[in-house]
């Protein structure tokens, strides 16, 4: 199983919803909207749908851009399943939140935590 | 075909137990913050704390991690906390991501800054040339504030003026 881990985003939708320029778009918000986010975030794409998209020349459109390297694909079963369009971590067969470290230099905290349990899967 | 689970429940009920982030900065010299992508949890009406990053002083009790109080000896006396204090529970429940505990006092007490802080050393305040004192007691939660852009909240307490002095020296 391969074990390397990849910084992508996922842009998830419900099928039919879907255009480069729309997937795009969704991209572009990050840099605005998230200081998680970063360009390097951008090259691994994973799209998540509730259903297998409908349109076929989508994928192909999009692997032949030049602004991403890999396209994964993703379907869930109902629209709640679907997780936030975002930065997220991908290694194998799994999808990792992306959180980002900032230095304490002011010497501010005495202790930083993280969640025991950041996700856990629906049954 | 990936694995993916449903993040926006999920993030209610699994953000309620801690544990030490255990992370230095690449020089090695400061402790590591985590904060989360915002755009995993949006504010709403029931959660209008979702997805912010919040500083809790050390005399909030957080499940899963030790309250120092800034004193060596309750540090070693108490193990880590089974329950979080109800506040904070209740910001939990409003979505409030705990990224750390800040500094104050030892037991939020009125030690001035710098010499009186026996235990454990005082914040940097980030305004003016660096030097300025970063009052008390709730020292920590003021300087992060202020200091840092990506925290959104930080707690702070106050009996008597160990919030409203920090916040004066800080607030610009």
């Amino acid at each position: 199983m391969d074990s390397t881990v990849k910084a992508s985003v996922i842009v998830s939708a419900s099928s039919g919803n879907l255009s480069t320029d729309s997937i795009l778009t969704t991209i572009n918000t990050f840099t605005h909207a998230d200081d998680v986010y970063s360009e390097y975030f951008k090259r691994s794409l994973i799209i998540q749908t509730t259903g297998s998209l409908k349109d076929a020349s989508l994928l192909h459109e999009l692997r032949s851009s030049p602004h991403f390297d890999t396209i994964h694909m993703s379907t869930v079963s109902s629209l709640e399943k679907l997780l936030p369009s975002g930065p997220y971590f991908l290694q194998g067969q799994n999808i990792h939140q992306a959180w980002r470290l900032y230095p304490d230099e002011l010497d501010a905290f005495i202790i930083t935590v993280v969640p025991r349990e950041v996700s856990s899967p629906t049954t | 075909m990936l694995a993916s689970g449903s993040l926006t429940y999920a993030l209610a009920d699994s953000f309620n137990r801690f544990s030490v982030l255990d992370a230095m900065s690449p020089e090695g010299i400061w402790r590591q913050v985590a904060v989360p992508s915002r755009m995993y949890a949006k504010p709403t009406m029931h959660r209008p704390l979702a997805g912010a990053r919040v500083g809790l002083k050390d005399n909030y009790h957080l499940a899963g991690v030790k309250t120092t109080m800034l004193s060596r000896a309750y540090t070693e006396l108490y193990g880590p906390e089974t329950e979080s204090a109800d506040y904070v529970k209740k910001l939990l429940s409003l979505g409030a991501v705990i990224v750390g505990k800040t500094k104050m006092c030892a037991f939020a007490s009125s030690d001035e800054p710098t010499d009186q802080w026996i235990d454990f050393t005082c914040p940097t305040n980030p305004r003016g040339d660096r030097y300025q004192s970063p009052s008390g007691s709730s020292a920590g939660a003021a300087a992060a504030l202020a200091g840092y852009p990506w925290l959104d909240y930080s707690l702070g307490a106050d009996s008597k003026s160990q919030r409203r002095a920090p916040l004066a020296l800080w607030a610009y």
